[in-house]
Order: structure tokens, then sequence, then C-alpha cells
């Protein structure tokens, strides 16, 4: 394998003070390669860890040890080469839609004109190019979602972070951006690092699925089905099934686990 | 807004509304002004002096009602804009840093509980009756009567009414910019500069327009009693002082009476453009 990872990670540890005096080891000893291209799927229970993992990709947080690179380089704050979609609702609530998805592009110094087209092909891109004009709280939260999306690819990085980017969706919503993700990340040859916690969302998206818990990475799960996947299919239902235990398993370890993570 | 009805039928009903106060004022001040004996002046009176505000006020050595209004109105945007481009900057940078909150709290809470007309005898003694003319234009400052008129006593008392609105109100609208926010442009690669640009003056700025109006709100309140001191020889306050000395009841009134219109204007302007920059905030979810 000649190729650069796209995301290197290794013994990966962070560690978090606390106000009431505990120390939380959010991760401990995360190891995870992420090739060029791949599109890899997250899967951990609430508070395992992923949100950090993606913070500290993106260069918001310090690892408290390990080392990390991304795209070659030491993530530093303000300078990640990777777009992202938080978790949360991340829209600038001062800015239209057009405006929050040109922001990358006046961050980077494009000029206005050249800024707006390309923001607008974006939204068309996620089919939203009706709602340049709505300001976040004027849209539902899918649509805010898929702006979210739009403003990720105007940073015009070939590696995507996702932080449960469909968790407040409806299932019909839900897919319809994940059919539009994957097309995304098909034609424009992106990396994607997805995090989700629904084990089926994960299946249909990911060429691998990691299982976090314990703060590192549990299973590697190197999906068989081919694409386009149709969770209706016997072999979906059966793949869906042994993650269901792969995921239980890790699961309950997590939670025999998780005294040991937590010290005064 | 509230009502499906055309805009302009909803305005009506608005003003409509918003009318019925002063006719009530209006029919109280009638009545009392004819019971027997009252010093009150009547309405037709006070009425009389605002229909003519070119007209200089016989018996009073004093400008007329406008131009007072007009030196008064001076005083208050030259000590307001001064609050402003202090208040706001030293709010931004203090507003910054925790440090720094904690280093000017205690100082900051003395300070804003100290009335700005208790300041006036001082301000006169140190800077005397010097003006924006005298500075601008030294001797030949009486050419220039209206900026002759603003005195830098006044103009540091307005400067001291308005700057602790705008600065607290900076100060805690910067400091509570979410972290949300600041993490979003330092994802999409804003650097440090950009940040303070795109991210925190925007972010704050709702609470920057209310500092706004309240230092106005605050200035226009004070304006009036400082010229009540020794020094001005123009502008609503004096315009009032004279005329109380010599019984001419309905000049004082009628300057009230234009206080209270232009603090109207003024804070209407002022609520249109806060809903302008704020509209965001109420409907945030
Ligand atoms: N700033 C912080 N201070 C203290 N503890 C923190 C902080 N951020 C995260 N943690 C802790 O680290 C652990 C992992 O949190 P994280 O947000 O990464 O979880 P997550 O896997 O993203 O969960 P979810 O699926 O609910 O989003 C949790 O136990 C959390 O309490
Ligand atoms: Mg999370």
């Amino acid at each position: 394998m000649a190729q650069p990872a796209a995301i290197a990670v290794q013994g990966l540890g962070k560690v978090f003070r606390r106000g009431d005096g505990l120390s939380v080891a959010a991760l401990a000893g995360l190891d995870l390669v992420v090739e060029e291209r791949a599109f890899v799927t997250l899967l951990g229970p609430t508070g395992c860890g992923k949100t950090t993992l993606l913070r500290i990709l993106l260069g918001l947080e310090a690892p408290s040890g390990g080392s990390v690179r991304v795209a070659g380089r030491v993530p530093v704050e303000g300078q990640v080469p990777a777009g992202a979609v938080f978790q949360q609702h991340s829209l600038l609530p001062w800015r239209r839609a057009l405006a929050n998805v040109m922001f990358p592009l006046e961050m980077r110094g494009v000029r206005r004109r050249a800024a707006r087209r390309q923001a607008l092909d974006l939204l068309r891109l996620v089919g939203l190019e009706e709602a340049a004009g709505a300001f976040p709280h004027e849209l539902s939260g899918g649509m805010q979602q898929r702006v979210a999306i739009a403003r990720a690819l105007a940073h015009n990085a070939s590696i995507l972070l996702l932080d449960e980017p469909f968790g407040a969706l409806d299932d019909r919503t839900r897919r319809l951006l994940q059919a539009v993700l994957l097309d995304i990340w098909e034609s424009r040859q992106l990396t994607v690092l997805f995090v989700t916690h629904n084990i089926e969302e994960a299946l249909t998206l990911g060429d691998r699925i990691l299982v976090l818990g314990q703060g590192r990475i549990l299973e590697d799960h190197a999906v068989p089905l081919a694409r386009p996947r149709d969770p209706l299919s016997d072999a979906f239902a059966a793949e869906l099934l042994a993650l269901r235990r792969v995921f239980a398993a890790a699961a309950e370890g997590a939670a025999r686990g998780r005294d040991r993570s937590i010290e005064a | 807004m509230d009502t499906g009805r055309h805009p302009a039928a909803t305005l009506l009903r608005r003003v409509g509304l918003g009318a019925i106060p002063f006719v009530l004022l209006l029919a109280v001040w009638h009545l009392a002004s004819r019971s027997a004996g009252t010093l009150l002046p009547a309405i037709g009176e006070v009425g009389e002096v605002l229909a003519h505000p070119f007209r200089e006020p016989p018996n009073l050595d004093s400008l007329p009602l406008a131009t007072s209004a007009l030196v008064s109105l001076l005083r208050v945007a030259f000590g307001f804009g001064a609050a402003l481009v202090t208040a706001v900057p030293l709010g931004i940078l203090v507003g910054c840093r925790h440090t720094a909150r904690e280093l000017f709290l205690p100082i900051v809470e003395m300070s804003r509980s100290i009335s700005p007309v208790a300041w006036m005898p001082l301000t006169i003694i140190l800077l005397g009756f010097s003006s924006l003319g005298s500075v601008l234009y030294g001797t030949r400052a009486w050419e220039y009567g209206l900026l002759d008129q603003v005195q830098l006593a006044i103009v540091a008392v307005i400067w001291w009414a308005s700057f602790f609105p705008v600065f607290l109100n900076t100060m805690h609208g910067v400091a509570g910019v979410r972290r949300l926010f600041i993490e979003v442009a330092l994802a999409n690669g804003a650097r440090r500069a950009a940040l303070l640009r795109h991210v925190i003056v925007p972010a704050a700025l709702p609470a920057i327009m209310v500092g706004i109006r309240l230092g106005v709100g605050r200035a226009l309140m004070v304006i009036v009693a400082a010229e009540f001191f020794p020094g001005t020889r123009a502008g609503l306050g004096y315009f009032i002082t004279t005329s109380h000395q010599v019984a001419q009841y309905e000049y004082a009134l009628a300057s009230v009476v234009v206080i209270g219109l232009v603090g109207l204007v003024v804070n209407l302007g002022l609520y249109a453009v806060e809903s302008r920059v704020s509209h965001w905030q109420a409907k945030e979810r």
C-alpha cells in the first residue's frame, strides 16, 4: 500500500478533568487508519467518545497522548484539511443558508462572486437551491443538516467528518440524505468518516464499520455487501443480524470496562 | 405579524392603540389646567410655543426652542458617539478574556452607579468652558456657534452616562457567544481576525444593540440635568431653567414635550434597527 492514509491515529488517549474533580478517560489507546477514498462508519453507544475523536481530528481538542495525522498533518485549530458536519445544529443563525455555505469559501479568500456561484452549486447538489435565501431558523432540521453538508463540502477538502448528521431525522429523509451523501462521496472521490449509533445506517453506508467502546476500537468489520445496497435484501438482513451481535457483545464489554475508565 | 390582515391595517391599528394613552394624558392635562389657581399652562399655550419653534422666546435669555433642541442633540451625539467608539472595542476586548473581566469588574461596578451629573462640578473645573468649537477653531470658535455650544464638560458627562450600558452589554454579549459558533468557524478555516469579524461581533450584535438603546436613553435623560449647570447658555435644560426663573412655564413644558418626542423617535428607530439585527436570536431553536 503506497498510498498514505487519509487519517492515521495511534495510541490516542483523551482524559477529561471534570468540574466535580473526577477524571474521565474518553479515549484510551485508540488506533485507527482510514485509507483514502474509504467510507468508514464509526459505531458506538452514547458517551463512548465518538464526538471526542472527531473533535481531536478537527484540532478542536488536544489529545492527552498518542499521535494523530489528518492528511499527513497534525491537526491545528482553524486549518484542518477536512470538512465537518457537527452533531448539533451548527449553522450560523445570523447568516442565510447561502451565506453559511459561502463561509468556508470566504475564509479561503475566494472572491465573492465565485463563492456565491460555488455555494449555489453545492446547495443544488444537496437539493436545496430554493432555500438559499432562508435563515437557518426558517428551515426544517433536515434542511439545516443538508445546508451543513453543503458547507462541509465547500471546504473543498478531500476528507469529510460527519458526527451523527442524520440522528434526528425521520427514516425517509434519512434515506434520502444517505443516498445524496453516497453520491457525493463517489463523484468527488472523498474519504468519509461517518459517526452514528444506528447499526442499520452504519451498514448502509460503510465499507468498514468500526465499533468504538472503552475509548478504543473494539471491532473492525469489513462490509462484504456490494453497492448499491438494498436494506430489504436477505444478504443485508443477515449482515445486520451479525453486526447486531458484534455490537451487543462490544457494548457489554464496554459496560464492564467502564468502572475502570473512571478514576478519582 | 399577529394578524393575517393587510400590513397597512396592522400598522394603523398599532398606531391607533398607541395613541390612546396620549389622548388620555392630554385630557387630564386639559382638566388640570382649567382648575382654579393652577400654574399649569393650558395645552393651547404650550402648543403655541411648539408651533413657532424658531421664534426667539420673549423675556427669555435663550435661543429659540428648535435651536436649543439642536444644541442638546449635538451634545448628546458627541457624548454618545464618544461612548460608542470607546465602549464597544473595550467591551469586545474585555469580553474575550476571562481575566480581563475579573480585572475590570469591581471598578466598573463601582463606577457605573455614580450619577453622571455628580461629575459635573469636577468636569467644569477640569475642562473649563472649552468646547468642541474652541478646541477645533481656537479664538474663532464663536464663528462656529453651534460647535462652540458643545462644551467638553457636558460631552464628558454624557459619555459617562452612556458608556456603561454599551460597555457592559457588549462585554456580556461577547462573553456569551456560544462556543459552538466559534468551533464551527474554526472547523471551516477561520483564523483569529476572521473569528472576531465573522463570528464574535455578529453573534454579540443583538446584545450590543441593547446596550446602544439603553445608552442613548441614558444620554437623553442626563443631558437636561447637565444643562442645568452653569457654563451653558443654550440647550433644552437651559431653556427650562430660564423659563422657570421668569415663571413662563409653557416654555418649560414645551421643551419637556420636545425631549419626549425626540426620545420617542429615537427609541422607535433603535427598536427597528434592533429587530433587524436580532431577528435570528429570538427565533433560534
Ligand atoms: N468537555 C468535557 N469535559 C468533561 N468530560 C467530557 C467532555 N467532553 C466529553 N466528555 C466525556 O467524554 C465521554 C465521551 O463523550 P463524547 O461526546 O465523545 O461521546 P459520544 O460518543 O459522542 O456520545 P453521543 O453518542 O451521545 O454523542 C463522555 O463520558 C463525556 O462525559
Ligand atoms: Mg457525540
